[in-house]
């Protein structure tokens, strides 16, 4: 449009721009589909969840809702389920992002190197696009008792433990899920992020005499500061927002004795199972602000080059 | 500058898409059926709730709409599937006052809906058309009544029995299986000694809860509504309960690697397990040849004490034909409708003059039936799942860390009034 606008006589294109209110009219009208479904469901639940945050809100009787002001919010310290969520997600999330990170990242530089790379490309992003509920189930039979893995560890003569149902192995067999399925999304980005580094800078570097080494440590990793900043990100996002994996299996219940339960899993069985769906929208804030605060430290760390 | 900026707010904006993104619960309806062909055009036009267990399940429940069209010719029912989370699917619906006129409602969340005011209570319309409700089991009328008002009436239930097999109890030497639990404790000590599971049995008050009942223990104030876990009363079953896990007699399918006892049960991994009927359709397929026997729930302590699992049919309270809707519940409830479930051996009628009939075609499933004389709904009032959670992690922790029944109870009791009201 713009090339035509330019071609046209100066008089006749003041004319069609005369009004910059029509222009501007028209815009909205063409994105007013989108901002409106936007706004009702989008930030319009936001807003109102916001709202009932305040309220202690039961979802069948939503006349009956009374302002509790800051009770929802002041009663997340004191409930041991939340509290042990929290600590729960905050260990999955402290283990699985930086190792998640360093396996995408050791992935997406072999597999730059070798032949085959498309191959080990779809390989590796394959568990990202399975549903994470077929991937769940199947790790339920890997985990178990007499499973793929403790077979796997039986040849060693290691006794493998009930990985699923002993307290203190549970999170650690999610996180491995978590790992396995969130790695080959990583590498592909990295990749990208690989092949935007210009290769004259490895060249340089190599007339100077670096090896292999040396380059890893003083070009590729500074080079992908970004792209590590974008998984960090995503990848804490991600793994604060744990939810399906647990639900599987645990069948909603975060056991054994609690030893899965999320905080988003809290929330769900708050808002869906014991109806109080004010608590459960003062628990989603609760987690968006822990979020959002993580974000910034993380921007601040990682993200200062840019100035 | 700028574009740091930029980067900030699409990491705030994005934070806050995924967590927006994590209402989107997806429930879902599998199609809704057309229970059969009508001739007259119909007036009125109902909907039945039901969740999805088994093609014939639903197929019974078609049938006996049917019937019900034939005999009201004015009223029109289509029959709906909830597939997927049930009790989450009908809430947004119930607030929103677009749910099934009539639908399934479990005893275990029953209390729950019916305090918040969705369900229609039935008082008024039993009286008008003369339901006979004294013919129902009376502590399955009781799962459904709320302070004093009936919301809805049982269809069927469920109770514990013992399975036991045969070939593994004669391992050991046992030619009958127990009928009492202390006769089950000499019992499993020689099958332990035989390296055989005497029992897979789950940490699970809503399989235990009979041997607090039998040693004069209560979880549960029925009349005030609330928990009462720490009290000495209680010591004794849940001690009984937890010596018998750490000696080995009890053994949580978990344990074993499997989701419950019938599981571990069919793998001939156990020589008993105590559970409902659901048990008889799933050793037919998964273990055909299998032979076992059900009998009935050992007593303890001089008391038969059991577990009643039990469903009702419920009318919404914004059903715009109100006095349909309860002609609809009743006939599901009715003796027609409950002599087609005792034919279809789905699930134990709730009626007692439907006992015989049942029993005549399902011989097998006497010890089933006898447990529904002195069982307890599986029910906490409004403590529902909160109830449950706070006394099975107490429990399942206190059993690995060798706790006594006291902290157990204790533990219970503060995890649960941290969840209460809230």
């Amino acid at each position: 449009m713009g090339v035509e606008l330019a071609k046209l006589p100066k008089m006749k294109r003041r004319r069609i721009t005369r009004s910059a209110v029509d222009q501007a009219l028209a815009g909205y009208l063409f994105v007013l589909p989108a901002l409106a479904s936007l706004v009702i469901f989008l930030l319009g639940p936001i807003i109102y969840s916001f709202y009932i945050s305040f309220q202690h809100f039961n979802y069948l009787d939503p006349q009956a809702a009374t302002w509790a002001g800051f009770d929802n919010y002041l009663h997340l310290f004191v409930d041991p389920v939340f509290l042990q969520a929290l600590w729960n997600t905050s260990l999955y999330t402290l283990v699985v992002v930086p190792v998640q990170t360093a396996i995408a990242l050791f992935l997406a530089l072999i597999v730059e190197r070798i032949r085959g790379k498309s191959f080990f490309r779809v390989a590796y992003y394959l568990p990202s696009v399975t549903s994470s509920v077929a991937v769940s189930v199947m790790f339920v039979f890997i985990f178990g008792q007499t499973g793929l893995l403790n077979n796997f560890l039986s040849i060693f003569g290691i006794q493998g433990p009930n990985w699923l149902n002993n307290p203190s192995t549970a999170l650690l067999a999610v996180m491995m899920i978590g790992v396995w399925t969130t790695v080959g999304q990583f590498m592909i980005i990295y990749l990208s992020g690989l092949q935007s580094i210009p290769e004259d800078v490895y060249e340089a570097a190599s007339i100077d005499g670096a090896g292999g080494v040396s380059m890893l440590r003083y070009i590729t990793v500074p080079l992908l500061r970004r792209t590590t900043f974008l998984i960090v990100v995503m990848g804490m996002i991600g793994t604060f927002q744990l939810f399906d994996t647990v639900d599987v299996i645990s069948n909603g219940q975060g056991g054994p004795i609690g030893s899965t339960m999320t905080v988003v899993l809290d929330i769900f069985n708050k808002a869906f199972r014991d109806m109080a769906m004010g608590y459960a929208s003062a628990m989603s804030f609760f987690l968006f602000v822990v979020i959002l605060i993580l974000t910034l430290i993380q921007n601040f760390v990682l993200g200062r080059e840019n100035q | 500058m700028k574009k740091k900026n930029a980067n900030k707010w699409f990491g705030i904006a994005a934070s806050g898409a995924l967590l927006a993104g994590l209402v989107q619960v997806a429930p879902s309806f599998a199609a809704t059926h057309k229970a059969a062909p009508r001739k007259a055009a119909p007036v009125i036009h109902l909907t039945l709730g039901q969740w999805s267990s088994s093609p014939a399940e639903h197929q019974l429940v078609l049938n006996q709409a049917a019937l019900f069209m034939k005999e009201n010719p004015g009223i029109d029912v289509s029959v709906r599937v909830v597939t997927g989370n049930y009790l989450q699917v009908m809430q947004p619906m119930l607030a929103s006052h677009t749910a099934p006129d009539v639908f399934y409602v479990d005893s275990s969340y029953a209390p729950q809906l019916e305090a918040s005011g969705v369900i229609m209570p039935l008082n008024h319309f039993i009286a008008q058309d003369h339901v006979a409700v004294k013919d129902f089991y009376p502590n399955l009328v009781k799962a459904f009544t709320y302070r004093g008002t009936i919301y809805g009436l049982p269809k069927d239930f469920n109770t514990l029995a013992l399975e036991s097999n045969p070939a593994l109890l004669a391992k050991a030497g046992i030619k009958t299986p127990p009928a009492t639990w202390a006769q089950f404790a000499v019992d499993a000590a020689k099958l332990k000694a035989k390296g055989i599971v005497p029992i897979s049995f789950p940490i699970d008050v809503a399989r235990y809860y009979p041997f607090i009942r039998d040693m004069g223990g209560s979880y549960y104030n029925t009349s005030r509504g609330l928990a009462t876990f720490p009290n000495k009363n209680n010591f004794a079953g849940l001690n009984w309960f937890m010596q018998m896990n750490e000696k080995g007699y009890f053994v949580n399918p978990t344990l074993q690697g499997a989701s419950w006892g019938g599981q571990v049960f069919a793998e001939g991994r156990a020589a008993m397990t105590a559970e409902g009927a659901w048990i008889v359709p799933s050793q037919q397929s998964t273990a055909p040849k299998m032979k076992y026997n059900i009998t009935n729930f050992p007593t303890l302590n001089g008391h038969d004490s059991n577990m009643v699992y039990t469903v009702a049919y419920e009318m919404a309270k914004a059903t715009k034909y109100p006095a349909a809707a309860a002609k609809l519940l009743f006939f599901m409830t009715g003796p027609q409708a409950l002599a087609m479930t005792a034919k279809s051996g789905i699930a134990m009628p709730a009626r007692k003059s439907q006992e015989p009939l049942f029993l005549k075609d399902w011989p097998s499933y006497k010890a089933f039936v006898n447990g529904v004389k002195d069982a307890y709904p599986y029910q906490f009032g409004l403590l529902g799942q909160n109830f449950v959670n706070a006394i099975n992690n107490a429990t399942q922790a206190g059993i690995l860390k060798h706790q006594s029944a006291q902290t157990v109870l204790g533990n219970a009791a503060s995890t649960l009034s941290s969840q209460s009201n809230y």
